[in-house]
């Protein structure tokens, strides 16, 4: 084993569903150290943590490991593909790739084995076991193209629990061993142990040569195919591959195997044929299909048109997107496109649904070209997915060639090898049923070993090499009936068969004498078959058999001579029946002369026949001298009397009648002959109708599939209208704006919540006319409002207020639209501007008193001046007064308006007015008082006259002066008053005044007048003492 | 001739500055001056014991308004003039016809608004 070390094999095993128990078979299976290597990949779900090495080592004692990228592949180690992973092999070690948890891969196993194939070649095996789906089965296909073993798991006692992923790849027909799980094992080390053997093996070229003669006589002769033009390594190859898996020990053996095995014949011949659905498989012939067809097919046709093309025996679906992707490719240049159809059928449905799925590993897409590869498949995952546009041309369904109707109407049917597996007769009852298929004038694609045979008035040649055909017109043909296929038990080459062998010289001369002998001396003769339909004349038979009036026949019992026919049905009967030798002696029949012969007939079957229809030799030979009536009656005019005279006439009376209900029986016969006929076409036709629905099917399924995605975006659509519907919901319940929706005849459609506030509304009130409601509101004009708005689809807009409740609103009416923007109704909705009108009507309010506190300080401002005017000496002593009295009365403008016309403080208005003498000099005290804005505007004036004066000439005039401000509240019987004193000390010594300036009178009016209290002033020599007071609150 | 005894008009103004012009600009024009008054209440008092020919009536009186005396003067047939701030709407529908004079005012305006007042007869039935 250590020679083979270096290029051991690798076997990938697949597994899905019901896996892990297959897999627990195999392992206990495989015998130790079998020199082999295991990757174990399977269908996992990527979340779930495996525990698949732990299950796989209790059961072998080989090494159990999981897969890691870049490992390298060792024999006797199973790897275990962990379940996140797609795992591929190049140079011996392992690829890991992390598979997206959003796109899984679906064929895992497929990607593996076609990775497989192409690392190792011969060196590879694949072993499918038991899974739900189809993969695997275009890996095992790769890995059989290259010389590898398959396997797959057939049923015993234990699985396998899902069996389609292993039947699958068993009628795709690339496994070469199905077996029960536990027999493998064996199987696989057997299969190692013979390919390290046939390393050494250095097979000499010359041997090579002389095995291949062999065997490819043993396949002409056997099957009629000659693989003698094959590419030797291929061809050799393949050979290497059927005797590891004969594990025939060398060439001879296998040529041995293969003359006495016919069996072997047909895998071999298989195995020669398994890449010959590749994509583009024949690339010069492809090539010339795309020139020389695809143009024709689409001449003259726009898009009312349909283009149809057959590929029957479609297997795993290569030929047909290859053949749908230069329809493709020719019709990205059209402008009108006709519909195209290709209908690929297939008797696997295994095969169809690989097919149908359209995904395929990179090693099978070998013969696409980098640029059909972008074109027309995505990259998923591992593996290639052919895109829609390709995919959407091919309706896939499961049809036999030979056993079903063929389609019709077809403008191209692509064969490509299938009828290599076809023996002749079946071909040349396959090749009429394309003929009739196509439209005059299709083509008709075969493959490269496949020929029209003899069909040539069939079909004529549009390009011989590349085997494209074209159908010629106005063949005419007998109408096709449905085939039915009769076993030849000598298969090969039945028609040559039947030709007589030509032996010796002699045989000529003897023919010749026969022929003579048989012309001359030989009783007439005609060979019949079981029918009665004659196939062969001999020469003098006209005198018993006649012309009959009526369309031309064959039929013996309708040529035959009136007189012979009975005695001659009922002769034929018997011979057909016990199959011996019947003879009828002295039959007289009528020469039309008047005379009337003896015939002797015999009928006897045609010997040797083996099995095929047999067939009847008739004879007729004359017994003596035509007699006259006369004589024929009178036999024996001895016997001649009464009795027999009457026995012979009644005789004759019954014979005739006899005769005539012979004739209405077979009038019977034709009629039913000819209704069968009709019948026959009529199932034909119904047949037809089938296969036009079978096709239909497929396109269903194909719009069934259309109808689900639009199903699923409907769902969607769905979900987001619930969603709006919930949001507008809850908008309704949540708004506070009473709004009612109502129909073009003034019925409810539905309303918020708030409007219970405004009418005596129900839930149960949607579809009652708004006007059977009773409002709250006095809505005089609601009804013109929305006539307006349904004439004009204008909104409109009315205040409303409601004095009871002081509400105001905003009414407004707007126009409901439907999707085409017309009114079908109206929106009306009430605003509460309740808020806003009361704020209205207070700005009014405001601004009057705005007015009226602007007019009248203006009036007293002009007053002021007046009398400021009066006691000044000088305009600039009236300016300095009179400006500091304006400034006096801003500056308590200012204060109320910093506590916004409401209270001001009234240790802040003296702090404001004294502010330019300091505050060290004054002593200001006395409770929180707050002052009205009328009060604090005159007190404001009153302390400014005051300060104004100290200023001038009180204490305020010198540095050391000094004034104290005091004040106190107290509860008078008009409420509570004010008791403000002023006094001031250190000043210079004040003389009474005899006349009082206008600031005092100021101080005592304002006190008087506007305060309604009183001022009194104290002249003393130490400084001016002043007490004012007055009510705080107004009477 | 009615003597020497000069036409008596009633002044009703809260601002002591302005109730000094309407009176000295009054008594330049030969009117002696009741009042002037700061206060409605003081208003009505004075107008039971005084009679007088005219009145002068400012509306808004420390917050008060001034209707009261002005639906007082009316039904003794005495002849009024309104001074305010106010726009005229804002008179009661009642008063609304009563002649109205805006601040700040011009004083000879109101002088010669008191003649026309004093001199032109009282509308309505005359008293026997």
């Amino acid at each position: 084993m250590t020679k083979g070390r270096s290029i051991f094999p690798i076997v990938g095993i697949g597994a899905s569903a019901g896996g892990v128990e297959a897999l627990e078979g195999f392992f206990q299976g495989v015998p130790p150290a079998p020199g082999l290597a295991f990757i174990v990949v399977t269908h996992l779900s990527p979340d779930r943590e495996s525990l698949l090495p732990e299950i796989i080592a209790r059961y072998t004692d080989l090494g159990v490991v999981v897969a890691e990228d870049e490992a390298e592949v060792r024999p006797d180690f199973v790897y275990v593909l962990p379940s996140d992973a797609i795992i591929g092999i190049k140079a011996g070690r392992l690829e890991l790739q992390k598979a997206s948890s959003s796109r899984r891969e679906r064929k895992p196993i497929d990607i593996f084995f076609s990775s497989l194939a192409i690392d190792r070649g011969e060196h590879a095996a694949a072993v499918v076991l038991s899974g739900g789906d189809g993969d695997g089965t275009l890996g095992t296909k790769a890995i059989k193209e290259r010389g590898g073993l398959t396997l797959a798991q057939v049923a015993d006692g234990h699985g396998p629990r899902h069996a389609s992923m292993p039947d699958s790849a068993i009628s795709a027909g690339f496994i070469d061993f199905a077996l029960p799980v536990d027999q493998m094992g064996a199987k696989l080390a057997e299969f190692a142990l013979m390919l390290a053997e046939s390393n050494d093996d250095d097979v000499a070229q010359a041997a090579q040569s002389e095995a291949r003669a062999e065997v490819c006589a043993i396949l002409r002769n056997q099957l009629g195919h000659d693989f003698s033009g094959y590419k030797s390594k291929t061809f050799f190859r393949r050979v290497q591959r059927r005797m590891h898996v004969t594990q025939s020990p060398n060439q001879e053996a296998y040529v041995e195997r293969l003359k006495s095995d016919p069996k072997e014949v047909q895998a071999l011949f298989h195995d020669l044929l398994i890449n010959v659905t590749n994509f583009f498989r024949d690339v010069d012939a492809f090539d010339k299909l795309r020139e020389i067809v695809i143009p024709k097919l689409f001449e003259g046709r726009g898009a009312e048109d349909s283009v149809r093309v057959w590929v029957p025996g479609c297997s795993t679906g290569e030929e047909v997107y290859s053949i749908a992707m230069l329809l493709c490719e020719h019709m990205s240049a059209l402008t009108a496109r006709p519909r195209v159809q290709v209908f690929a059928t297939d008797i696997d449905e295994f095969g169809l649904g690989v097919a149908r799925a359209g995904r395929y590993p990179e090693a099978l897409l070998e013969g696409v070209s980098p640029e059909r590869r972008k074109r027309f498949f995505v990259s998923d995952g591992g593996s290639f997915l052919l895109c829609k546009e390709v995919r959407d041309l091919c309706i896939f369904s499961p049809h036999s060639v030979i056993r079903d109707p063929p389609y019709s109407r077809l403008d191209l049917i692509s064969c490509r090898n299938l009828l290599i597996y076809f023996g002749t007769d079946i071909q040349n009852l396959v090749l009429p049923t394309f003929h009739y298929s196509l439209r005059e004038g299709g083509y008709l694609f075969l493959g490269l070993s496949e020929s029209i045979g003899k069909f040539s008035e069939l079909f004529a040649a549009v390009d011989k090499k590349h085997r494209i055909y074209r159908s010629r017109e106005n063949v005419s043909l007998a109408p096709r009936l449905p085939m039915t296929i009769r076993n030849h038990p000598s298969a090969g080459l039945p028609g040559q068969n039947r030709r007589p062998p030509v032996s010796a010289p002699g045989a000529a001369l003897r023919q010749a004498l026969e022929t003579q002998v048989l012309e001359q001396f030989a009783p007439a003769h005609v060979l019949v078959t079981r029918e009665g339909d004659i196939v062969h004349f001999s020469t003098r038979t006209n005198r018993y058999l006649e012309l009959a009036p009526g369309a031309p026949t064959r039929q013996l019992m309708t040529l035959a001579r009136k007189g012979l026919r009975l005695d001659l049905r009922s002769a034929f009967r018997e011979a057909v029946e016990s199959s011996a030798r019947i003879s009828r002696n002295a039959v007289p029949v009528d020469g039309g002369d008047g005379h009337l012969q003896m015939v002797d007939i015999t009928v006897e079957p045609l010997a040797e026949r083996h099995g095929e229809d047999p067939l009847y030799i008739v004879l007729f030979s004359d017994r003596g001298p035509p007699l006259s009536v006369e004589e024929a009656r009178g036999g024996n005019p001895a016997v001649e009397s009464g009795a027999a005279l009457l026995l012979e006439q009644e005789l004759r009376d019954t014979k005739e009648r006899l005769q005539s209900l012979i004739e209405e029986y077979e009038t019977a016969l034709e009629e039913l002959r000819s209704s069968n006929e009709e019948l026959l076409s009529v199932n034909e036709e119904l047949q037809s109708s089938n296969e036009e629905l079978e096709a239909s099917k497929e396109e269903l399924q194909s719009l069934n599939e259309e109808l689900n995605t639009v199903n699923a975006e409907l769902t969607q659509k769905i979900d987001a209208l619930d969603r709006a519907n919930s949001d507008l919901h809850n908008l309704f319940e949540s708004t506070q704006i009473p709004t009612v929706f109502l129909d073009r005849n003034l019925k409810i459609r539905s309303f918020t919540p708030a409007v219970k506030d405004l009418f005596n509304i129900l839930p149960g009130d949607r579809g009652r006319p708004l006007t059977d409601l009773n409002s709250r509101l006095s809505l005089p004009r609601l009804f013109e409002d929305i006539r307006y708005v349904f004439e004009n689809g204008e909104i409109s807009e009315r205040e409303i207020s409601q004095p009871e409740t002081s509400k105001h609103y905003i009414l407004r009416i707007a126009p409901y639209l439907d999707s085409d923007r017309h009114v079908e109704g109206v929106v009306v909705t009430f605003l509460d501007v309740t808020r806003l009108a009361q704020a209205q009507a207070h700005q009014h309010t405001l601004i009057a008193e705005l007015n009226h506190r602007v007019k009248n300080m203006l009036m007293v401002a002009i007053g002021i001046a007046q009398q400021t005017y009066k006691s000044s000496g000088s305009p600039e002593a009236f300016l300095e007064a009179f400006i500091g009295r304006l400034q006096a009365m801003a500056r308590s403008y200012e204060l109320l308006s910093r506590e916004n016309w409401m209270e001001s403080s009234l240790a802040e208005l003296v702090r404001t007015e004294l502010a330019p003498f300091g505050s060290e000099r004054l002593t200001i005290e006395g409770p929180e008082v707050r002052l009205k804005p009328k009060l604090a505007l005159s007190l404001g004036m009153v302390l400014h006259e005051l300060a104004t004066n100290a200023g001038k000439y009180g204490a305020l005039s010198e540095p050391a002066g000094r004034v104290s401000i005091h004040w106190s509240t107290s509860a008078g019987s008009a409420g509570e008053g004010l008791d403000f004193q002023w006094t001031e000390s250190d000043g210079p010594t004040v003389a009474n005044s005899r006349k009082r300036g206008f600031g005092l009178r100021l101080i005592e009016k304002e006190t008087s007048y506007n305060l309604g209290g009183s001022a009194a002033f104290d002249f003393r020599p130490e400084g001016l003492g002043a007490r004012i007071a007055f009510p705080l609150e107004e009477s | 001739m009615a003597g020497a005894r000069r036409p008596r008009v009633l002044v009703l103004e809260d601002e002591w500055v302005i109730a000094d012009q309407i009176e000295s600009a009054l008594d330049e024009a030969g009117y002696e001056v009741v009042g002037p008054v700061g206060r409605v209440d003081a208003a009505m008092t004075l107008m039971k014991s005084q009679a007088v020919e005219a009145a002068v009536l400012d509306i808004n009186m420390h917050g008060d308004r001034s209707f009261r005396a002005a639906v007082q003067l009316a039904r003794d047939k005495i002849p009024f003039v309104f001074l305010s701030g106010y726009a005229a709407t804002a008179l009661p529908p009642d008063l609304k016809d009563r002649p109205l004079m805006q601040k700040p005012i011009d004083l000879a305006a109101l002088c010669r608004c008191i003649d026309d007042l004093v001199t032109t007869p009282i509308k309505g039935p005359p008293a026997n």
